[in-house]
Parts: structure tokens; C-alpha cells; sequence
């Protein structure tokens, strides 16, 4: 895939708002290695969360996407399309989920962007696995409420999907009870998609 | 520099050195956002940093509000309830004898305590 590929597999994401950003301009701020310094972009914790987003795409998958994309169908490249737009849209702060605290002075709460962001770092992180979309369902804004979370993911070809989606189901739950406290009743893993493991090729990049 | 603006920079220096804290986000507008930005990346040292929000109430309470990212090194809730007490402490000693009408963390980030490929800054400097 060349240069033009990767600005066409961008077209349709200008109009996402990132504190007034858009993913493909957060895409090349990444190229650039974040240079010149774009105080806009270093102050706004929703271009932050896309860069972490981003970058783990990167290390991690970017190069299996654009071998995908440069060597298959139109569904494909939306696919990839649509990872990006989901990066963008679930950056956005959200609700805020509340935290225990015995002053009742003392609010702590944590955004639901910060959430789907880490939910889809756990599900990046194991192998094989491209995520798709994550979703908070449920009134996070109440403690004790049952919530309930939607990923969906595409898989490398040849794994054991049952097995996988287990791993990243308990990955899940596990962060989530971590880092939150929230009343995680299912953690609903959907794969939509099979891709292959070939690694891309230089011409690819 | 005016006693809320001072009370600010102190809570925004206590809250930058939570463990587990990485980022303190400047509170109130974008603009202001973007304004303390580059403030920062041109080393003007002649102003410490302003992040936390301070306001106060008719019967002149306190209403304190900031905004972080932090690490997935340590719990979250648990990084939470550090800065909470550490603004708690603070308050205590500080503003002795004024009342507190709320305190409000809010956590916008959750950084991989693994860097992605790109340097963590430390939080006392980062926008």
C-alpha cells in the first residue's frame, strides 16, 4: 500500500471531531514523530487516547491491515475504515463512571473514552486479534449497575475462536476489575472478521 | 498572584507527583488548554502551572476540580483515592477552617505503564 492508499483508506474520517482534529491528521502528527510540538493535540485527552490507539495499531497490527487491504477485497479496506472511525468515536470522553469514595466531598470518576480506550489495548494485545469496536451498554453512570461489554474483533486466520474469544474475554474482566468498579455482568465478544497472518511486505508499506 | 491562582499551582504540583499520575490536564476552556501549552513548551518559568481548577462558591466553599491521565501500572481506583486525599491534605493545612464544597478527579487517560514506541514525559512538564 502506498502513501495515496493510506490517505484514501483515511477519506470519510474528516469530519470526526477530536477536540477539532481530525484521525488523519492525528495519523500524520504520528509520522512526524509528533514534531513540531501541536499544543492543541498534546492538551486534548481525546487526541491523546486516538494517538495510544494509534500507535498500539501500529506496532501491533498495522502492518497485518495494510497487507490485507493492498492484497484483497473493497471489505478489506472498509474494514480497516472502520477501525479507524471507531478509534475516533470512542475517544470522545463519554459518561463519566463514578468511583467509591468514603468522603462524600471527594467525586471520583473516570471517563468512558479512557475505558473503551484500555478495553481495546487489552484486546490488541493478544495476538492475532485486530479490535474492531468496543461498547459500554448499561448505565455506567450508576455504581452497581449492571453493565454489559460489546467487542467486536476480526481473528487471524487458523486460530481457535472459541479459545480466543475466552482470552480476551477474561483479559477483560480482568483489567476491568482492575481499573474500574464497574458491575461487569457479560463481556459479549463478537468475531466479524478472519484475516491472514502474512506479514506485509516492504512494497506493501 | 492571588490567593485561588496560588492554591492551583500548589494542588496542580501535589497531584503531578502522585505516584501513578502521569498527566495533569489543564482545566476550564480549550482555548486556555492550548494557551498553557505553549506557555509550557516555551519554558516560561516565570509561571508555574495553574492545571487544577479552584472556585469558590457564594459562602465562598471551595469547589475543586482537576483532570488527569494515569498509568495501568497501579490500580486506577486506587491512584484515584491517592490524589483525592493528597487535595484532601492539602486543603487541610492550606485553607484551614474554609469549607469544601466538592472535590472532583476525573480520570480522561489510562496510559500503558509499557511505553508504545514513544517516550512517557514526566507528569510535572506535560500539558
Amino acid at each position: 500500500m502506498n502513501d495515496d492508499d493510506h490517505e484514501s483508506m483515511l477519506d470519510g474520517l474528516a469530519g470526526a471531531d477530536l477536540d477539532g482534529h481530525t484521525i488523519d491528521e492525528l495519523s500524520d502528527y504520528l509520522d512526524s514523530g509528533r514534531e513540531p510540538l501541536d499544543p492543541g493535540i498534546e492538551a486534548s485527552p481525546g487526541c491523546q487516547l486516538a494517538l495510544d490507539a494509534l500507535l498500539r495499531l501500529r506496532t501491533q497490527t498495522w502492518a497485518l491491515l495494510k497487507s490485507e487491504a493492498a492484497t484483497h477485497s473493497e471489505q478489506d479496506r472498509s474494514w480497516m475504515h472502520a477501525v479507524l472511525q471507531n478509534i475516533s468515536l470512542e475517544a470522545h470522553a463519554g459518561r463519566d463512571i463514578p468511583l467509591r469514595h468514603p468522603d462524600p466531598e471527594v467525586h471520583l470518576r473516570i471517563t468512558e473514552g479512557s475505558v473503551r480506550t484500555l478495553i481495546r489495548g487489552v484486546g490488541d494485545s493478544v495476538g492475532g486479534v485486530i479490535v474492531g469496536r468496543v461498547r459500554l451498554d448499561g448505565d455506567v453512570t450508576t455504581l452497581d449497575a449492571p453493565i454489559t461489554v460489546a467487542i467486536t474483533a476480526s481473528a487471524a486466520f487458523g486460530n481457535n475462536l472459541e479459545r480466543l474469544s475466552q482470552l480476551i474475554r477474561d483479559r477483560v474482566v480482568a483489567e476491568l476489575a482492575t481499573h474500574t468498579e464497574l458491575n461487569v455482568v457479560a463481556v459479549d465478544v463478537t468475531i466479524i472478521d478472519i484475516h491472514t497472518q502474512r506479514v506485509a511486505r516492504p512494497e506493501d508499506s | 498572584m492571588d490567593t485561588d491562582a496560588a492554591l492551583s499551582q500548589q494542588l496542580t504540583a501535589v497531584v503531578a507527583a502522585t505516584p501513578g499520575v502521569t498527566t495533569v490536564y489543564a482545566s476550564g476552556s480549550p482555548i486556555r488548554a492550548v494557551l498553557r501549552t505553549v506557555a509550557d513548551a516555551v519554558g516560561r518559568d516565570d509561571d508555574e502551572p495553574t492545571k487544577v481548577a479552584v472556585g469558590r462558591g457564594a459562602d465562598g466553599a471551595l469547589t475543586i476540580g482537576v483532570t488527569i491521565g494515569v498509568t495501568d501500572g497501579a490500580p486506577v481506583p486506587a491512584t484515584l483515592r491517592l490524589v483525592g486525599d493528597a487535595i484532601r491534605g492539602v486543603l487541610a493545612t492550606s485553607m484551614e477552617g474554609i469549607p469544601i464544597h466538592e472535590i472532583d478527579v476525573r480520570v480522561c487517560r489510562i496510559e500503558d505503564a509499557a511505553p508504545l514506541g514513544m517516550p512517557l514525559t514526566g507528569a510535572a512538564t506535560t500539558p
